[in-house]
């Protein structure tokens, strides 16, 4: 299990932020502000710390110096998007950082990025008949492999990450294909049928009315 | 050029003025007073050879010779003392008598008379003569009676007094250009360390001053930069305090703004793409509520703050009074929903304020003692009469400023307690709003607190003058 701390002094914030790294299978921890997250740092171990920079007491730039030499992996949350915060952020030793207002899918994207950087996120994930090795992209079903293009595979990521998330279309063409959005849809529709005819997950994945798709298991 | 140089060479060349001058008219005095004492002897002598001859043909006349030319020659010869006066006789036809040979005489200057003695210096040769020459007459004879006298002594005398004149003139000259040197570079040299402190201010060392020394022109103006760079710094200073504010003001805006954002659009992200419990969905949507509420708090406050700004307002007579009992009426549900006590006391006077706005700042002290109280306490509002002022006070009895945080209380954003004001759905906004309404009216927010015991709030505005009835 993944332990994962959220350093957030805005109750509602660090309640969207734990329910959903808790439902995509991450055990999570809140501090509500700098010195309790020093406390929580020293007690416990965690994998990954979403850490706010604006904190009561002790503030992140501040907790981060505290948290730099335990190695502890850090994605910064912030209100500030000017370049300066971010370098000093990144300066300091943090992974990356999300700016707020952010999107679920975001947050959740980039969790798994910095988890996978250090090696922690799981290389083998299993849903239900299917077995994904994220270090070799090797997929199988019922161990035999599957091939996949590199947009399907991407595709297939994004869908086990955010299980029973709907995700839009725009999110989705967003997320595989790294451009804007520009309207056409008929690439994201085609991609997941053919996803699902060569995974045989053509009841896993639901078309969400004028939305998109979700996975569901 | 450098000012030093300036100052150097001017003195030099006034100082080389003042000497050739100085010593010109010096020689020339003195020259003119030589050259007029020889010609007094020289006409003294001319006039002693008069009488002496005048006194040897007598003698000649009274023993009853004639006065030919021979018995001239022999009246003057022996005066002649070797020819050293130069003796010339001429007849009254201008013809020389005596000497035999030798210098002529000067016929001009015999021609020349019109008085009984004529003089002339002239120069021949390098040497200088002064000639001076009287007619006699002695029986039936007159003669021109010349003498002459060396007065080359008195000229080389004035060419040796400007050579060595000159020759001291350029050495004192040499050493008083050396003198203004050094003077001039002692003088100029606070300019220069002015200057290098003025170079060293540009490239931005605020901190640097001159020491001030003496009380001269050059004090004065010391000081007089010194008071400058202080105003200069001071003038930074503030507008760095005041861009930093700005700053300030921005990030605490944006963070303000972005935390509501963050949870209603989370919380809106999860509602549409999951299928949650009945009781997710709720507290999801009370989550949007209830940060929309605090964004349309913080929008609300936030629109007064910059309306305020623009805002042209107008100023009334009123009755404080009156407006307090208005607050009262408008704030007394309120209180006693908050289960708070809220009592008013106001004296009458009149004073010149904008009603609403001065309302908004009473009301938002209130509501800010209402929020530091506890159930069941005391908030007082009370207006008085202080000298030449009106004073508007809120007290309550709640949890207290530290003092630490009195100076940074009406900034905006700020906020002593950020979760409990959080909670009350504070935006940090209302003293900010309070205090630009006390500074339109010339007047600012005193504060006086003590921690578990209570604030008190005071604004104190001038009050009107009294209206002259027609």
């Amino acid at each position: 299990m993944i332990n994962i701390l959220i350093v957030e002094d805005e109750q509602p914030i660090s309640n969207l932020i734990r329910v959903n790294l808790t439902e995509s299978g991450y055990s999570c921890d809140v501090a509500d502000d700098g010195m309790q997250a020093a406390d929580m740092i020293e007690q416990n171990r965690y994998d990954l710390i979403l850490l706010d920079i604006m904190l009561p007491k002790v503030n992140g730039y501040e907790l981060m110096e505290y948290i730099a030499p335990t190695g502890t992996p850090v994605i910064f949350i912030t209100a500030k998007n000017d370049v300066a915060d971010r370098v000093k952020g990144l300066h300091l030793g943090a992974d990356d950082y999300i700016i707020k207002p952010f999107e679920i899918v975001e947050l959740l994207a980039r969790v798994e990025a910095v988890l996978r950087r250090y090696n922690k996120g799981e290389s083998k994930i299993t849903v239900g008949d299917v077995e994904i090795d994220t270090q070799s992209r090797c997929v199988r079903k019922n161990g035999r492999q599957v091939d996949l293009t590199m947009k399907e595979y991407e595709l297939l990521l994004l869908f086990i990450r955010n299980k029973n998330i709907a995700l839009f279309r725009e999110t989705i063409f967003e997320r595989v294909w790294q451009s804007d959005y520009l309207g056409d849809t008929r690439t994201v529709d085609l991609h997941v049928q053919r996803l699902r005819k060569k995974l045989g997950w053509e009841k896993m994945i639901v078309a969400v009315y004028k939305v998109g798709y979700r996975l569901e298991c | 050029m450098k000012f030093a140089w300036k100052v150097f060479l001017s003195t030099v060349i006034v100082i080389a003025i003042v000497f050739a001058v100085g010593g010109y008219v010096l020689i020339t005095s003195f020259f003119a007073s030589a050259l007029s004492r020889e010609t007094d002897r020289a006409l003294e002598e001319n006039q002693l050879m008069k009488l002496a001859y005048e006194s040897a043909a007598t003698t000649y006349v009274n023993q009853g010779t004639k006065l030919t030319d021979e018995a001239v020659v022999n009246s003057v010869s022996s005066l002649e003392n070797g020819g050293r006066r130069g003796i010339i006789v001429s007849d009254e036809n201008y013809k020389k008598i005596f000497p035999a040979t030798g210098a002529t005489a000067d016929e001009q200057l015999m021609r020349e008379m019109d008085k009984d003695r004529v003089y002339r210096i002239s120069e021949s040769g390098g040497r200088y003569n002064i000639t001076v020459c009287c007619s006699t007459s002695v029986g039936d004879r007159t003669v021109y009676l010349e003498t002459s006298r060396d007065i080359t002594s008195i000229f080389q005398e004035r060419e040796t007094q400007f050579d060595t004149y000159t020759e001291w003139s350029i050495v004192l000259l040499l050493l008083s250009a050396l003198v203004m040197l050094v003077v001039s570079m002692f003088l100029t040299r606070p300019l220069t360390r002015l200057s290098a402190t003025t170079r060293r201010i540009a490239e931005g060392n605020y901190d640097v001053r001159m020491k001030v020394k003496g009380e001269d022109e050059i004090a004065e103006f010391t000081q007089d930069f010194n008071a400058m760079t202080d105003a200069v710094q001071d003038k930074m200073y503030a507008l760095e305090n005041t861009a930093r504010q700005r700053e300030d003001f921005v990030a605490s805006f944006a963070h303000e703004l972005k935390t509501p954002l963050t949870s209603i659009i989370g919380y809106a992200d999860m509602l549409r793409s999951k299928q949650m419990k009945p009781e997710e969905m709720f507290l999801s949507a009370n989550y949007i509520f209830t940060e929309g509420k605090r964004l349309e708090a913080l929008s609300l406050k936030l629109l007064e703050l910059m309306v305020l700004e623009r805002q042209e307002f107008e100023k009334r007579r009123i009755n404080p009074r009156l407006l307090i009992e208005e607050i009262e009426g408008l704030m007394l549900p309120i209180m006693e929903n908050a289960g708070l006590v809220l009592k008013t006391a106001a004296q009458n006077a009149v004073v010149m304020i904008e009603p609403d706005l001065f309302k908004t700042l009473l009301v938002n002290l209130i509501d800010n003692a209402r929020k530091a109280s506890e159930p069941g306490s005391l908030i007082e509002l009370y207006g008085r009469v202080d000298g030449r002022d009106y004073v508007f006070c809120v007290r309550d009895h709640g949890r207290g400023i530290p003092e630490e945080e009195i100076k940074k209380i009406t900034e905006a954003f700020y906020m002593v307690d950020k979760s409990r004001a959080r909670a009350q759905n504070g935006a940090g906004l209302g003293l900010a709003l309070s205090d630009k309404i006390a500074h339109m009216h010339g007047s600012r927010l005193e504060f006086k607190s003590i921690v578990g015991s209570g604030t008190l709030v005071c604004v104190r505005i001038r009050r009107a003058a009294r209206r002259t009835r027609p």
